[in-house]
């Protein structure tokens, strides 16, 4: 008699738990087209408490990656040294040339209005996990509410994007990479400007450059920036380079595939963009009363 | 054994960091394998499964509860095992964990086309799954071995303090 009982019960918590998944789960899938994408009290808690934990666990890991990159991976620093010079002279000409072509059309001026007027201020940011999942591409960041990030927050490394801040807590924030089928960002192809949209492509290294018109002026090696029409990335940020054109065929729209401007595989740093677009301030708007009045 | 369900998904985060997806094991699912074949207290098992989901859920870029309901259903299909087939051994412990992750990744791939169409995972993504079953099966009759013998040390202390009176041939009586 007990044994069933206890039988009964268990079954129970089971169909309980499961009932409770279940309604997170709709919940959560309702949220991501609504704008209040935050977490909940417990849930922002036990992330918080989880960052130190995971900062913990990485010491010994970054202790063996500092070691190498201090004494092993110096071997080409000679060569790479002269390298950069020779880059940075070059880069001073270019540079003296096209500040000069500017002030020969009065344009220098206005750029540098237009610069002060477009600056966006920005926040280093450690990353402390990966996605434990192998299916999705998720980050997860030391810093979070406290120091200013609220969900819809561009994330970009010094080469390029990274990806968005989908939720927060007060000490972390969770970034979907650019890598996630489900991101998504608006791109134009640097030399001939044709627009397309360059979507993760899940498990793999790689990103797609979608709905590109057929025929239109892509070459292999192309650089492709965020073009700012999305509403979500700032326009002129790298995003990948070309490396396998479209596959000839009677449709209209044609897909390329990028590899990405950033090597997600050695991604420690980032820096997150405190600042939204118009689009996402939208999208974002209930968030608002999380934001700090001043910016760090 | 909480402790374990909250580092398990904890210490993989942190290991992807340095290691690529397909060399890296799911600690979370051998946990609860773990619990599933040697842990006796269904209670118990269930909390700590539920808990190692809701910890994957909170560090993964899944649906909200997605993995909770995966890790659940995971313990209860090891339990289920554990009761029908010999697992006693490493071998068998690892060819059986080499399936059992292929069955959790199907049914996480099912579950994300079913609730989050968009994420537009397809049949193509399961070839992430091979290395990742191969690797869990390395890595599974450690991971039992573990979860065993912390079972063992949680419940030594009962046993410690069990009293044990010695005959005068010196064999216990």
């Amino acid at each position: 008699m007990t044994e069933k009982r206890t039988r009964s019960m268990l079954a129970l918590l089971a169909v309980g738990i499961v009932a409770a998944a279940l309604v997170v789960m709709v919940a959560d899938r309702r949220s991501q087209t609504a704008a209040d994408r935050e977490l909940s009290w417990w849930s922002a808690a036990v992330l918080d408490l989880s960052v130190p934990l995971q900062k913990l666990l990485s010491m010994p890991f970054d202790a063996v990656g500092e070691a190498w990159s201090r004494y092993l991976a110096l071997v080409g620093v000679v060569q790479e040294n002269r390298d950069l010079r020779s880059d940075l002279a070059r880069l001073d000409d270019e540079n003296v040339q096209l500040r000069e072509a500017l002030l020969a059309g009065g344009r220098l001026e206005q750029i540098s209005r237009m610069r002060d007027e477009f600056e966006i201020p920005m926040l280093p940011a450690e990353i402390v996990a990966e996605d434990v999942s192998s299916w999705f591409r998720a980050v997860l960041l030391g810093r979070g509410r406290a120091h200013g990030i609220t969900a819809g927050m561009p994330v970009i490394s010094e080469d390029g994007v990274v990806g968005l801040v989908t939720t927060t807590s007060l000490n972390a924030a969770k970034v979907k990479l650019l890598l996630d089928r489900q991101s998504a960002a608006d791109g134009v192809v640097q030399r001939s400007r044709l627009r397309g949209i360059v979507r993760g492509a899940g498990s793999g290294e790689r990103l797609a450059f979608e709905f590109v018109a057929r025929g239109g002026d892509l070459e292999l090696g192309d650089e492709i920036l965020s073009s700012g029409l999305g509403g979500v990335y700032p326009k002129g940020l790298r995003i990948g380079k070309v490396v396998a054109l479209p596959e000839p065929g009677p449709q209209l729209l044609a897909r390329a595939t990028l590899e990405p401007a950033v090597d997600f595989s050695k991604l420690e740093q980032v820096f997150v963009m405190l600042r939204r677009s118009a689009t996402l301030e939208l999208l974002y708007a209930s968030d608002d009363g999380d934001r700090p009045d001043s910016e760090p | 054994m909480l402790l374990l369900g909250v580092l398990a998904p904890v210490l993989q985060g942190a290991l992807q960091l340095y290691l690529p997806v397909s060399l890296c094991p799911q600690l979370g699912v051998l946990v609860v394998l773990g619990l599933g074949l040697v842990w006796p207290n269904a209670l118990g098992g269930m909390l700590v499964a539920a808990l190692v989901g809701f910890m994957s859920d909170l560090l993964s870029g899944s649906l909200g509860g997605q993995l909770v309901l995966l890790h659940l259903g995971a313990y209860l299909a090891a339990r289920y095992a554990s009761g029908h087939l010999d697992l006693g051994g490493p071998l068998s412990t690892a060819i059986f964990a080499v399936g059992f992750t292929a069955l959790y990744g199907l049914a996480l791939v099912l579950s994300t086309l079913f609730f989050l169409p968009e994420a537009g995972l397809g049949w193509g993504d399961l070839q992430v799954l091979l290395p990742v079953a191969l690797l869990n099966g390395l890595f599974a009759p450690w991971m039992v071995g573990l979860v065993e013998r912390l079972l063992a040390r949680l419940e030594a202390p009962q046993l410690g303090r069990r009293r044990v009176f010695l005959g005068p041939q010196g064999s216990p009586q």
